[in-house]
């Protein structure tokens, strides 16, 4: 038997006490890991959201649409790359309820703003040849089971098809995925030219524009001169950075951050009070047999080790055990609430941030029974008895 | 000539305690010297201070004036880190009420020690046996202390006081929970411990045919050497 070993079997001693305790550890870093996905989720976009984009909407509302023409004069302005327009389909897949965020757009543009797209060079090829062709993300697609050449008619809440109903027939011709954590999979997109040729009203115009622009310094002057073209105009506009835009829209749900954070906050405190609790007993109880292993030898410094590194492995083992799960479970639900809460997941960064609050919250609730431990004076606890 | 030298020194020894506003003194100008390979019983009336001499001897406690030697190592002025080495180099505690780990069994109880020393878990576990077996209780290693007799778990305590080859043997009661004849066997080990292994021990007992095994026998009286009885 090791020190490890020693360890091992002192916190195992009681295995009842230590399984509870280890399990509200678990239960709350599987609530913490949740929560922290969760926090991902409504604050979604805002990372990935590009500090060289700008975004183009109606002065009155996102709902106002924009003529398709804007665009070029947009185009003109100093210090800009390149404009594309999307427009809100409203679409939804066979039931009202299955809603999607499908967007019409104009393919070259949109490859040349959005770089973390990829898509396999030969469905793009596809897609970029057929007028009824459809861009599905990973998450979309795998959600209703599409695969690429799949058939699929989509309905629109909005518009009406010139066809008669208000059902668009598209192939699916290419799946993307993002090239990195974070970019909102369930989302696809169709060809303008074909929504804007069938539909039965607001041709030619756009729900808003995407701008890239050369400097991300420049992005006030850029934004200002974007909207003074427009300005006195039936349709003026209003630019923001595409961060801007995205946090706004964020807030309109509330601050769920903070929220968040504070319910986080209890979720762990509570933690803390109920397995320093455990330890500070299960020392109270061994006094005299830490008084032992000092009389044997064992100095101040190593007894305050030792129930440390008792209280570490606890946490540790059923934190990393509940962080693990969060994981799992955050896949899942992931997949199951794609529609809802794209943005779901749990990075590198934020396990990184757990197994720190882990390690944290094991050192702090053992910190008064180690010290307890490291000042017990020998003699007079052995009197005691 | 071994036996002849001095191991312990105890200079003006003296331990004060504070209840409230009074001052009790428990050890007051203590002067005591111990042979090497001697067995000496501590013997006294309750509150005559016998264990808190033995503490004082063990470094878990720190006088309130005087000077303890050690093979001339003055151990009142070590660090707390420095003392609780010398503990484990050369200290074995033997106490009344055993004190084993009752979730390790025989031999891990035994190791404790150990694992404040480099050697490796084949030695730790070689040296444990080794101390089983001076104790007798080679068969019974694989056994919790719930599943040994008072008397075996004094065993397996003493193998555990012995293990590190401490030169000094610290006992408070040992046999104060055993019947009269497992006390017998107890006392015999630790007698063979003294003349076979050349263990220093230092004994407190209450009871007069335990103190009969010792070769010195010290009887404190108001926080003094009382009577030094040798033979």
């Amino acid at each position: 038997m090791g020190r490890p070993g020693f360890i091992f079997r002192n916190l195992m001693r009681h295995k009842a006490r230590t399984f509870m305790t280890g399990f509200s550890v678990f239960l709350a870093f599987v609530l913490f890991g949740l929560l922290l996905a969760l926090k991902q989720a409504f604050s979604f976009g805002v990372d990935l959201a590009g500090a060289d984009r700008l975004i183009t909407i109606h002065k009155v509302s996102l709902v106002q649409l924009l003529p398709i023409a804007y665009r070029y004069p947009i185009e003109q302005v100093e210090g800009v790359e390149v404009a594309a327009h999307f427009t809100w389909f409203g679409g939804y897949y066979r039931e009202p309820n299955n809603q999607l965020p499908v967007f019409p757009t104009e393919i070259d543009s949109f490859l040349q703003i959005y770089s973390e797209f990829s898509i396999p060079p030969e469905q793009l090829a596809v897609w970029r040849g057929n007028r009824t062709g459809l861009l599905v993300g990973k998450t979309m697609a795998d959600s209703f089971s599409w695969k690429v050449g799949d058939r699929i008619s989509l309905a629109s809440n909005i518009f009406e098809n010139i066809n008669g109903g208000n059902s668009w027939e598209f192939t699916i011709d290419g799946i993307f995925r993002g090239a990195g954590n974070g970019v909102d999979e369930f989302q696809a997109y169709m060809h303008y030219d074909y929504f804007n040729e069938s539909r039965t009203f607001a041709r030619d115009e756009v729900g808003w524009f995407l701008v890239k622009i050369s400097d991300p310094a420049d992005a006030d002057q850029v934004a200002k001169s974007i909207d003074q073209i427009f300005a006195n105009s039936p349709n003026e506009t209003k630019t923001t950075t595409e961060k801007g835009f995205v946090q706004a829209f964020a807030s309109q749900v509330g601050n769920i951050g903070k929220i968040v954070t504070f319910i986080m906050a209890i979720v762990l405190f509570s933690s803390l009070l109920v397995t320093g609790n455990a330890i500070a007993h299960g020392v109270s109880e061994r006094t005299a047999e830490i008084a032992v292993l000092k009389a044997m030898g064992y100095t101040d410094l190593q007894a305050l080790r030792l129930i440390l590194s008792e209280n570490l492995l606890l946490t540790l083992l059923f934190g990393g055990l509940g962080l693990l799960f969060a994981v799992v479970l955050t896949g899942a639900l992931r997949f199951m609430l794609a529609k809802y809460l794209p943005g779901l997941a749990l990075s590198g960064v934020q396990l990184l941030f757990a197994l720190a609050v882990l390690l944290a919250l094991g050192l702090i609730s053992g910190l008064v029974p180690a010290y307890r431990a490291m000042a017990l004076d020998v003699a007079e606890a052995l009197s005691r008895r | 000539m071994i036996e002849n030298k001095r191991l312990l020194d105890l200079i003006k020894v003296s331990r004060y305690y504070r209840k409230g506003k009074q001052q009790i003194k428990v050890l007051d100008q203590l002067d005591l010297q111990v042979n090497a390979s001697e067995f000496v019983a501590l013997m006294g009336p309750s509150g005559s201070g016998k264990t808190t001499l033995l503490n004082l001897i063990g470094g878990i406690d720190k006088p309130t004036s005087g000077q303890i030697l050690a093979s001339g190592q003055d151990i009142t002025k070590l660090s707390s880190v420095k003392l609780g080495k010398w503990r484990a180099k050369n200290v074995g505690f033997i106490f009344q009420s055993y004190y084993l780990m009752p979730h390790l069994n025989a031999l891990q109880n035994v190791e404790l020690p150990l694992l404040l020393t480099k050697f490796s878990a084949k030695q730790r576990r070689q040296r444990a046996m080794a101390a089983l077996e001076v104790v007798g209780l080679k068969q019974r290693v694989k056994h919790r202390p719930s599943e040994l007799s008072g008397g075996q778990e004094q065993r397996v305590a003493i193998a555990r006081a012995i293990v590190g080859d401490p030169m000094l043997l610290l006992a408070d009661e040992p046999t104060g929970d055993l019947d009269a004849t497992t006390t017998g066997e107890i006392l015999s080990l630790l007698k063979s411990l003294n003349e076979d292994y050349k263990k220093t021990i230092l004994m407190v007992t209450h009871d007069h045919t335990a103190a009969d095994y010792a070769d010195r026998t010290i009887s404190l009286s108001k926080g003094r050497v009382g009577q030094d009885t040798h033979g």
